[in-house]
């Protein structure tokens, strides 16, 4: 099972290098049609627990031309905009994607071949993504407070 | 409340009607969780995985755009101000 250790910190939480590239069915469609495919793109992902799903920046959504897929739900605190039963859900786009988080040994990758994510403005916060419970459905965490560290085990 | 769609959903707008309208029946069926693949007014399938109904949404529609949808009991709520009450489904008689 591969491991994965990164720093955190108060101001910055855990964040690990992440690639974000095309949907596995995307990229079928894409090679049948031999269309162009852009090269996976680097990003900054914050690990969340408190995410439902995964997000990512737009900017880096529109790089890669990620197709609409669906409209997700996004909570966002303090912005009620939807019902308040669902905490001020809106509809929210989501586009197909394929993610990989970054181990130092490249063969260890998380691969998630094909996931729904949310576009949302991140760059402004540091970051590029945020790592919702989706992806970490299949990881082991472990929050090492007095350490600084946080190991994803999957 | 002001509902609106984000600016890059208006394209899909007929497949969230289409959407929403379908959904009770759907859960009423124990779809939720699966991803239904809409084009229009039309439900083409129901499938178990993203990646299924993508796939069949690309070999179905090839470039043109559709939606594949998660099914999930919280949309009922989140869309009735933009379409309204949703209808409710029609349950089968018992002989």
């Amino acid at each position: 099972m591969p491991v994965l250790r990164v720093a955190h910190s108060l101001t910055g939480g855990a964040q690990v290098s992440m690639l974000v590239k095309l949907g596995q069915a995307d990229l079928m469609r894409r090679r049948q049609a031999r269309m162009p495919i852009p090269p996976p793109i680097s990003a900054k992902a914050l690990i969340d627990t408190g995410a439902e799903c995964t997000c990512v920046d737009p900017v880096l959504i529109a790089s890669l031309g990620l197709p609409v897929s669906s409209s997700g739900l996004v909570v966002t605190p303090g912005w009620l905009t939807g019902p308040a039963s669902l905490g001020g859900a809106v509809p929210q786009i989501a586009h197909e994607a394929g993610l990989e988080i970054v181990h130092p040994d490249l063969k260890q990758n998380l691969v998630v071949p094909i996931l729904e994510v949310q576009a949302v403005p991140l760059t402004g916060f540091g970051i590029d993504a945020i790592l919702g419970r989706d992806v970490l459905a299949a990881c082991v965490i472990v929050y090492d407070g007095p350490a600084g560290t946080v190991t994803l085990a999957y | 409340m002001n509902a609106t769609l984000p600016q890059a959903l208006e394209p899909f707008r007929e497949e969230l009607s289409t959407y929403y309208k379908e959904l009770p029946r759907l859960l009423e069926e124990s779809c939720e969780g699966k991803y239904v693949v809409i084009k229009g007014n039309e439900i083409h399938g129901i499938w178990d995985t993203l990646s299924d109904a993508r796939q069949y949404g690309y070999l179905r529609f090839e470039l043109v755009p559709f939606l594949s949808q998660k099914v999930d009991s919280r949309f009922l709520e989140m869309l009735e101000p933009l379409f309204g009450k949703a209808p409710i489904p029609q349950l089968e008689e018992v002989a």
